[in-house]
């Protein structure tokens, strides 16, 4: 069969460009947004509540071991996997941690390209930029790119899609 | 778009004064009927039930009052309703406060729906919705509703709007067959019908005034005490299915009834149906990107499939339990008819999507999923079993109980799904199957993909399992093959769309890939 020969199977080479360092530090202020209020606020109960100090450090617990898991674990990971890669005929990403994504869109599919920064990614001076196609399947993102490259990023992109929807009319 | 398409219609209005007036045309006036005749109605069963309950004259006096605004609404509705189709646009003025000016080209427009519920039809109207197929903002936004016109002005509307170059034959794909009813209450829903309708009961007792909590349950347990508990379950659930099937199969009959698919002159499909609301919707054929067969597990025991079209701005995923799904080719049908209709509508001489010869999924897929069927037996026993050894023995048995039960069950599920995972790649389309709960099999046509998604979870890294996605602009989006091993998926991404992959692949490939 095809797949006893393991020297033939074909595989996905990750994308040739990773994103910014400070994305690192972006994931892991969002990470922290994220588990630090319920872990806090559990905390501040059981300090307060004396009788139920058990149960609510308890639950804090529950809550904040996975949390600091997540909090240690994925910005880094995440730096590992996120990478991009643009050619003049597609553009092609990866992104994920646990769950990992490769997606490749043709240039001549697409349909915007846009840049978000939300407020996190500002201080940080970073930017996503957004791909969308004609599908309702989502769109392409790179997140974590310095604000100056995702324009760069998104000129370049415009372009070259016009020019494959020129070919392709 | 809007906002361009807006203020050019107004410059245009403003330009050229009474000019721009001509063509506007009013909504139906009788859709003031409408309301007046469902709002008294309303009104009426209200006012006998607070008669009936005695309720207080200053309860009853303000019934009307609500019903007269909302009657209000429509006619100020109407008179500040207007519409007209252009040679360019169909174009829509509407809004009490805020006028709105939509205006849709009309090489845009890529379904024209018209349905009419039972009072529409019983004073000859219907609602007209205009899609464009275009989901930029929410589903609403790429819709354009008139509500209502007279029926013969929808029919010209619906006509004048899909008319192509070209007259000719209408051609019936398919007509509905009394036969089919006996997939109506083919549905986990059956009995889940047959509790609501008792819940429905409860419900009008209550509203009567019967206080059922009070007087009827006591009585019904009182009874239950009494009385031979087995020949009450077995009289009792064949009743409560039997109700169930008896509202299914009304269900089905009000859906689905008089369903007819044409291709119309032009080439679109226009499916019609209902019984009491009646609907009918056209897809352009250009926006059609493959079919769909849908196998609940029950209708496909009893040899019976849904069928769908993949076509863009119809059958999205919150589109799919709707009663009016827009992108349905037949009724829960006999899956031969289901094939026939499918490939008529692809103009195929077979439907791709008939399984022969799909390519099974690797072992790991179905490793992958007995361990979820083993992890589901020791979720649903450990937790009893936990808390039997804290609190209750007892629960310890019910915990192992649980636990083999849902471990066999488990394993035939895995075991149906993973026979029913497969793929493969015609010359014109990509198939896939997969689903056991809800068997789905999707063509998809080639041209129409317009890109590639692999996702993987970190830890079949090693065994490379993962699963290949192709997206497209209609339907449900995404269309996958699922646990697949890479190599599988990316030989299947490559020979479907040629040179898009082959920088991205990583070294050692296979020379000749039929070798």
């Amino acid at each position: 069969m095809m797949i006893s020969d393991a020297r033939a199977e074909p595989a996905l080479r990750p994308p040739s460009r990773s994103v910014d360092r400070r994305a690192i530090g972006w994931w892991l202020a969002q990470a922290l947004v994220t588990v630090l209020p319920p872990v806090l606020i559990v905390g501040l109960l059981a300090l307060l509540i004396l009788p139920a100090r058990r149960w609510l450090l308890l639950s804090a617990a529950i809550v904040g071991v996975p949390g600091l898991v997540y909090v240690l674990v994925m910005p880094g990971w995440r730096y590992r996997v996120h990478r991009w890669e643009t050619t003049p005929e597609v553009v092609f990403t990866r992104a994920g941690w646990v769950r990992q994504q490769w997606r490749v869109a043709p240039m001549a599919r697409i349909q915007t390209v846009d840049t978000i920064r939300g407020p996190l990614q500002q201080l940080f001076g970073l930017s996503t930029v957004v791909v969308t196609t004609a599908s309702a399947a989502g769109p392409l993102k790179i997140e974590g790119l310095d604000q100056r490259l995702a324009e760069d990023v998104v000129a370049d992109l415009a372009a070259k899609a016009q020019a494959g929807r020129g070919d392709a009319a | 778009m809007g906002g361009t398409l807006d203020t050019a219609g107004q410059q245009r209005a403003a330009g050229s004064g009474s000019t721009a007036q001509r063509g506007w045309r009013r909504l139906d006036g009788r859709i003031i009927w409408v309301v007046v005749l469902g709002g008294a109605g309303i009104a009426l069963v209200t006012l006998a039930v607070m008669w009936w309950r005695e309720a207080p004259w200053w309860l009853q006096a303000p019934v009307p009052v609500p019903v007269l605004a909302v009657i209000g609404y429509e006619a100020l509705r109407w008179m500040k309703t207007r519409y007209r189709l252009t040679a360019e646009h169909i174009e829509v003025k509407t809004g009490l406060l805020v006028r709105r000016h939509r205006s849709i080209p009309r090489q845009r427009v890529r379904s024209v729906d018209v349905m009419a519920h039972p009072l529409q039809r019983v004073l000859g109207l219907a609602t007209v919705q205009v899609g464009t197929g275009h989901r930029v903002g929410s589903a609403k936004a790429a819709v354009l509703s008139l509500n209502a016109l007279s029926r013969a002005d929808a029919e010209a509307l619906r006509a004048a709007l899909v008319r192509r170059a070209g007259e000719g034959e209408q051609e019936t794909i398919a007509r509905f067959d009394r036969r089919w009813l006996r997939f109506g209450p083919m549905s986990f829903a059956t009995p889940l019908l047959g509790l609501s309708a008792v819940g429905a009961v409860y419900e009008t007792l209550d509203i009567l005034g019967y206080d059922p909590d009070g007087v009827l349950i006591p009585a019904l347990l009182d009874w239950l005490g009494r009385a031979d508990l087995l020949a009450v379950v077995a009289i009792g659930a064949p009743a409560l299915l039997l109700v169930g099937a008896a509202v299914a199969l009304g269900w089905y009959v009000e859906t689905w009834w008089d369903f007819r698919l044409v291709r119309e002159p032009h080439g679109g499909l226009r499916a019609s149906r209902g019984l009491f609301i009646a609907r009918s919707a056209t897809l352009e054929e250009e926006r059609l990107h493959g079919v769909e067969i849908a196998e609940p597990l029950l209708l496909r025991v009893g040899g019976g499939a849904y069928t769908y079209a993949v076509a863009t701005g119809a059958g999205g995923a919150e589109e799919e339990a709707s009663t009016f799904n827009t992108s349905a080719l037949l009724p829960p049908a006999p899956i031969g008819e289901s094939h026939r209709v499918a490939a008529e509508v692809l103009c195929e001489e077979e439907n791709p999507a008939r399984a022969a010869g799909l390519i099974p999924h690797p072992r790991q897929a179905w490793a992958r999923r007995v361990r979820w069927a083993l992890l589901a037996a020791v979720l649903a026993g450990g937790v009893p079993a936990a808390l039997g050894v804290w609190l209750w023995p007892a629960l310890v048995h019910a915990g192992w109980v649980v636990a083999l039960v849902t471990c066999g069950a488990g394993l035939l599920f895995a075991w149906d799904a993973y026979r029913n995972l497969g793929h493969r790649l015609t010359d014109r389309y990509l198939v896939t199957r997969h689903g056991s709960l809800k068997r789905r099999t999707i063509a998809l046509r080639r041209d129409s993909v317009i890109g590639w998604t692999v996702t993987q979870w970190a830890w079949h890294r090693r065994s490379t399992l993962c699963r290949v996605t192709a997206t497209t602009a209609g339907g449900r989006s995404a269309y996958h093959m699922k646990d697949v091993l890479m190599s599988e998926g990316l030989v299947v991404v490559d020979e479907a769309a040629p040179g898009l992959l082959t920088p991205f692949l990583s070294g050692r490939r296979r020379e000749a890939r039929d070798s």
